[in-house]
């Protein structure tokens, strides 16, 4: 079956990153395809590369990047999301970007295009 | 094609989650995609007429509803047990929208393709 995921909530403000990550595994293992990963809203916090957690707790964005590498997971943040918060992603301005290794941004066409895509569509934090 | 509906179920000015899905709607109906909206909980007081959240600083939400129909959204729905709950009356709504009861909900989620929580 054909997923396509979306993730409203921060990494820090709920379990819904945290719930969505253990379902992609969970799916892909059963040979389950992942259209897309849209992070929208708060969600668009989950591609900053420069988050340091202390050492015990999980690496958020780290896994995730680490689940586009092995994986081929296509993880988008909402370009208009990003922005009102924020995160850049150096095109738009002269700034280094903000965003960790296998992020990318990318509009919410691409949201419509992955629920069009997908087979079921489901929405994690809110 | 695929049958989009929006559940609203947050206050209109709590944060900007609303306008959010708003901005996500608008995207699902440039792409030609049947769309409607259902109104439940606290989602109900975006409807409410009269609100001046400019006095506050903040976005009025009303000429974003209003404009849906400009994007060919097929139609708003407000369940009529959260209205009353919030003593609020359907000649009190800025938009005209149809009224749909708590037990019939379930069924009306089920006939979309993709339910957004907005």
């Amino acid at each position: 079956m054909k997923f396509a995921i979306q993730i409203n909530s921060a990494p820090w403000g709920g379990e819904g990153g945290d719930t969505a990550y253990q379902f992609i595994r969970a799916a892909l293992k059963r040979g389950h395809e992942i259209v897309r990963v849209f992070f929208y809203c708060e969600g668009a916090y989950h591609g900053l590369r420069g988050m340091t957690p202390p050492g015990d707790e999980a690496a958020v964005t780290g896994r995730w990047s680490a689940l586009a590498a092995d994986h081929g997971v296509d993880l988008v943040v909402c370009i208009s999301a990003a922005q009102r918060r924020g995160v850049s992603d150096g095109a738009e301005d002269s700034r280094d970007g903000d965003l960790a290794e296998g992020f990318r941004l990318g509009g919410l066409g691409l949201w419509v295009e992955a629920c069009l895509k997908a087979d079921r569509f489901l929405s994690f934090g809110g | 094609m695929k049958n989009f509906l929006f559940v609203m179920r947050r206050p209109p000015h709590e944060g900007t989650a609303v306008r959010e899905s708003l901005d996500m709607l608008m995207t699902v109906a440039a792409f030609d995609q049947p769309v409607r909206v259902l109104f439940l909980d606290d989602g109900v007081f975006a409807l409410k007429a009269g609100q001046r959240p400019d006095v506050l600083g903040l976005k009025p939400v009303e000429p974003l509803l209003a404009a849906l129909d400009f994007y060919g959204v097929e139609g708003l729905w407000v369940e009529e047990e959260s209205l009353v709950q919030r003593g609020l009356r359907p000649e009190g709504l800025a938009l005209p929208v149809r009224g749909i009861r708590r037990a019939e909900v379930a069924g009306f989620v089920a006939g979309a393709d993709v339910v957004v929580n907005g």
